[in-house]
Formats: structure tokens, sequence, C-alpha cells
């Protein structure tokens, strides 16, 4: 898989600001089907730096219902990705 | 930092640079301040970090909460800086295109300060001497004018209508044979000459007795407020029952016990309190006389440009007094101008005049008061602090605390100025 199929897009929350500020961990969605190892690798491609540690989780999809109609929000994984001290992401750039 | 220059009809021109430290301020200001109302997903209300909001919105967005705040800061500072005494709004002139986030840049504000007063001629004016004592005549005529409002209605047994005389009588009108709606009453009283009635009705009913009936013939006026009147001629059938004939009492003693006033019981009395009184107002009038002109000749001879916006300013203050009075009646402005007989042009108009004359005159007060070195002593203003506080029933402490002593000590100097003013007048015969 390609390093841009892998990482969706960054997940800018105020959680998510805290965690970079803090621990200097970024926040991405990524493809469900790629592993830790695979979502770090591209992360070290697309934007130079170091990563340390991949965290991953899946997100289990909520219920939405719009009048009548039964749906679902996207299923999606999300990577929590540590990097090494000194690295960073400029998109976030907090 | 700014610099100052001075143009023509009371303006100044202020170049005030803003340094690049004071204009990030700004944008900190500006940020702080729309922060709480910026919602963006994945952030509770008001907790944006500023950087995602710059990246969703752009720096610009900021860039009018910060100038004003920044121009507002810089431009107050610049006032103090040049001790410039300000009176009206200034006009702001910015590049936009010079500013940017970590550049300073310079602005100029144009604005109206107060006029400087050349003062002409104002010590020592030639005024003509007024008359000032109550001549017995006047006293007579006030006596007199006492006896007529104290006059009674007297039943008159023989005789005629005549003019001044109140008729008490029924009256039928009819237009075209027919009676018409509010054309007829039973013992209508009025005094014959009072205009209360159609032209010609009451001249006609001169010479009737009492008892008699009469037709009154006469035609409504084209203006008459029903509209399906005016203009048609009427025949009044009219019975007259009583005739009734002022009375004016006669000056004695009793008359002036009956008045009632303290401490006055016989017309010599009388007499004196009137010729005190009409005394009073006399130096009353004659004070204001040589107020009016004294402060009217003094402005005319000084010279000063005042500034479009200090009129305006003024005139609008009047403006809104009136209203207020207008208020107290339950008026509208309007309404209030339509029974006051004007229409809003001729009141603006009017107001502008009064405007400048009183924004001049008060000027030229202030000019007179630095010229002559007028102060007011703290006991001055102590007093004045009373005096005030009793007009408005407010004791003295709580009065103290409501008002700026600068505002009592400015009253204390104007009506010092003024006392100058008159007493430096040179009465000529």
């Amino acid at each position: 898989m390609l390093a841009s199929e892998i990482i969706k897009r960054p997940i800018i929350t105020e959680k998510s600001m805290l965690l970079v500020e803090k621990e200097n961990k970024y926040t991405f969605s990524v493809d469900k089907r790629a592993n830790k190892v695979q979502i770090a690798n591209a992360i070290e491609e697309l934007f130079k730096v170091k990563v340390v540690k991949v965290n991953t989780m899946n997100v289990t999809p909520k219920k939405k219902r719009v009048g009548q109609h039964q749906g679902f929000k996207p299923q999606m994984t999300k990577a929590i990705v540590t990097l090494a001290e000194g690295s960073k992401i400029e998109i976030f750039s907090a | 930092m700014a610099k100052l220059d001075k143009l023509s009809g009371s303006k100044v021109r202020l170049e005030i640079e803003v340094t690049p430290e004071e204009f990030t301020h700004g944008l900190d200001h500006a940020f702080d301040k729309v922060k709480d109302d910026v919602e963006v997903k994945g952030f509770r209300k008001g907790k944006v970090p500023r950087d995602v909001y710059e990246k969703k919105y752009g720096v610009e967005s900021l860039y009018d909460e910060a100038l004003n705040h920044v121009v507002q800061e810089t431009y107050i500072n610049a006032v103090e800086e040049h001790q410039v005494e300000v009176v009206a709004q200034p006009k702001i002139d910015l590049d936009i295109a010079k500013v940017g986030p970590g550049k300073g840049f310079t602005y100029t504000a144009e604005v109206a300060v107060k006029p400087e007063v050349t003062l002409g001629e104002y010590k020592g004016l030639p005024f003509a001497k007024q008359m000032d004592t109550v001549t017995d005549a006047a006293v007579d005529a006030e006596m007199e004018q006492l006896l007529t409002q104290n006059a009674e209605l007297v039943l008159k047994e023989e005789g005629t209508l005549e003019q001044g005389n109140t008729a008490v009588f029924d009256f039928e009108g009819f237009v075209d044979g027919e009676a018409f709606e509010g054309g007829s009453a039973k013992n209508h009283e009025m005094e014959i000459g009072s205009g209360q009635f159609i032209p010609g009705f009451e001249d006609q009913m001169i010479g009737m007795a009492t008892g008699e009936e009469k037709e009154v013939n006469v035609s409504f006026p084209e203006q008459y407020q029903a509209e399906n009147l005016a203009g048609k001629d009427a025949m009044f059938k009219v019975k007259l029952h009583e005739i009734k004939e002022k009375q004016t009492p006669e000056l004695n003693d009793e008359f002036v016990k009956g008045l009632d006033k303290e401490g006055i019981s016989t017309v010599e009395e009388l007499r004196q309190e009137t010729k005190e009184k009409l005394q009073n107002e006399l130096v009353e009038k004659n004070r204001n006389a040589r107020v009016d002109f004294a402060v009217e000749k003094a402005t005319e001879n000084a010279e000063m440009d005042i500034p479009q916006e200090m009129i305006v300013d003024e005139k609008n203050r009047l403006i809104d007094n009136v209203k207020q009075q207008a208020k107290q009646y339950n008026l509208e402005l309007d309404m209030y101008l339509q029974l006051t007989g004007t229409n809003k042009e001729d009141f603006e108009a009017n107001m502008l005049k009064q405007a400048e004359k009183s924004v001049s005159y008060n000027l030229v007060i202030e000019a007179v008061s630095k010229e002559e070195d007028i102060k007011a002593t703290e006991e001055e203003v102590e007093q004045k602090f009373e005096e005030f506080a009793a007009q408005y029933n407010m004791p003295v402490d709580q009065f103290k605390a409501a008002v700026n002593p600068s505002a009592i000590e400015q009253e204390v100097i104007y009506r010092k100025t003024i006392d100058f003013l008159v007493d430096s007048l040179e009465i000529t015969e």
C-alpha cells in the first residue's frame, strides 16, 4: 500500500491538540487494513520524521438517524503516533 | 509616538506611529475577544487554539478588531501627549495595505479641537443706564389688574346685552332648515366678545333683553373644523335667559382682607407689597439684560473659528432636552412641534442658531476667565454644592458623590466671570 493510501487525514480536536502539546503524539485517521509498522513507515515517509511508537484503535461506527432513515457514521481506525523527541509535524503546528 | 500639525478651522492632524509590538498586542486582544464566539469542529466553543483559528479564518479576520483597539489606544495616548482639547470624534485615515502581522505602521487622525479665542474688547463696555425704580403708575396698573381678576359676575336686572357681559341662553342651529349635530344647547354660558362662537354670532346677540327670542343668521367660515358645515349658511334660534355683568370689587381694606395674604390687611400694605414685588422683578430683569448685553458684546468682539462638530453636538444636546421636556407631557417630538406650531426644519434651524450662540458664549466666557485669572475658591465650590444639593433635594454628601467636583468648579468660575463682565460695564446716562 502507498503511504498516502494508509494515512487518510489528521484528526485535529481539542484532545488531539493536547496530546501534541504534552506528549508529542500525533493522531491520524488511517486505513483499517494497515498495521502499525506500515503506519509508522508511512508517517516517516510522508512527514520526514522519526516515529517511536504507534497505537491504533478501531472507532466503532455510531448510529445516525436522518428522519426515518437509519444509517451509520463511517467506520475508521485511529492511530496515535508517538514521534521521537525533536520531531514535529507541521500541519498540527502547535 | 505622534506628530502634531495644526490645520485651519480649529482642526489638528495627528500623525501616529504604531510599533510592531503594539499591533501584535492588538491582534492578541482581538483574538481574545472573538475566540469565545468561534466554533470549529473538534473543539468546544471558546477552546479553539490561536493557530487553528488563523489557519481556518486567516489572520486578516482579526485586523478590524485589532486596528480598532490599537487605534483607540494610540490615539488617546497621542491626544494626551500633545495636550489636545478634542471636541469631536476624529477622522482616522489608515492605509490597510501597510498593515501586516509583525509590522508597524503609521496613520493620521484629523480631529476638531477647542478653538482658540482671540478676545476683543470685553471690559468696560458702555451700557445705557436702565430705569431702576418702580413708578406709581405701574403699581396702579398692577392693582387694576388684580381687581379685574377678582371681578364677580352679577345678574343684570335691567338693560340689554352689552359687550363684555355674559349671556346665559339656549340655542338651536339649522342648516338648510334642518337641525345639525352639536348645533344646540340649553343654558349655555358665554362672554360676549370672547370669540367662542362663529364670527358674527355674538355681535348679533348684542342688544337683546332678558327673555327675548331672536333668530341669528350666520355662515360658517370656510375653514371650519367640521367639514360638513364649513362655508354653509346657518340660522340659530336663540333664547336669552339671563344677562350677567362683571362687577369689579372696590379697592378697600375689606377686599384686601378677602385676598387672605399673610401680614397684609390694608390697601396701603398691599400697595407696598406690590411695589416691592415689582421692584424685585425689575432688578432681575435689568440684571438679565446686562448679562445678555455684556456676554453678547464680548462675543461679538472676539474672534474664533468654531468647528462645525462642536455646534452640531450642542444642537443635538438641545434637541434632546426638548425631547425630554416633551416626554414629560407624554408627547413625541413631532407631536410637540406640531402643538407649538413649528415644523421640523424651522425647529432644527432655530436650535442650530441657539447652539452656535451658546457654544460661542461659553468659549468667550472661558477665555475671559483665563485672561482675568478667575478662580473658584474651595468655599465657593462648597457653597455651590450645598445650593445644588438643596435644589435637587439631596443630602450634600450624596450629591457630592454623584457629581464631579470639577464640573461644579467650572460652574462657579462661569458665574464669577459673568459677574465680572457685568460689573465691568460702564453705565452711561
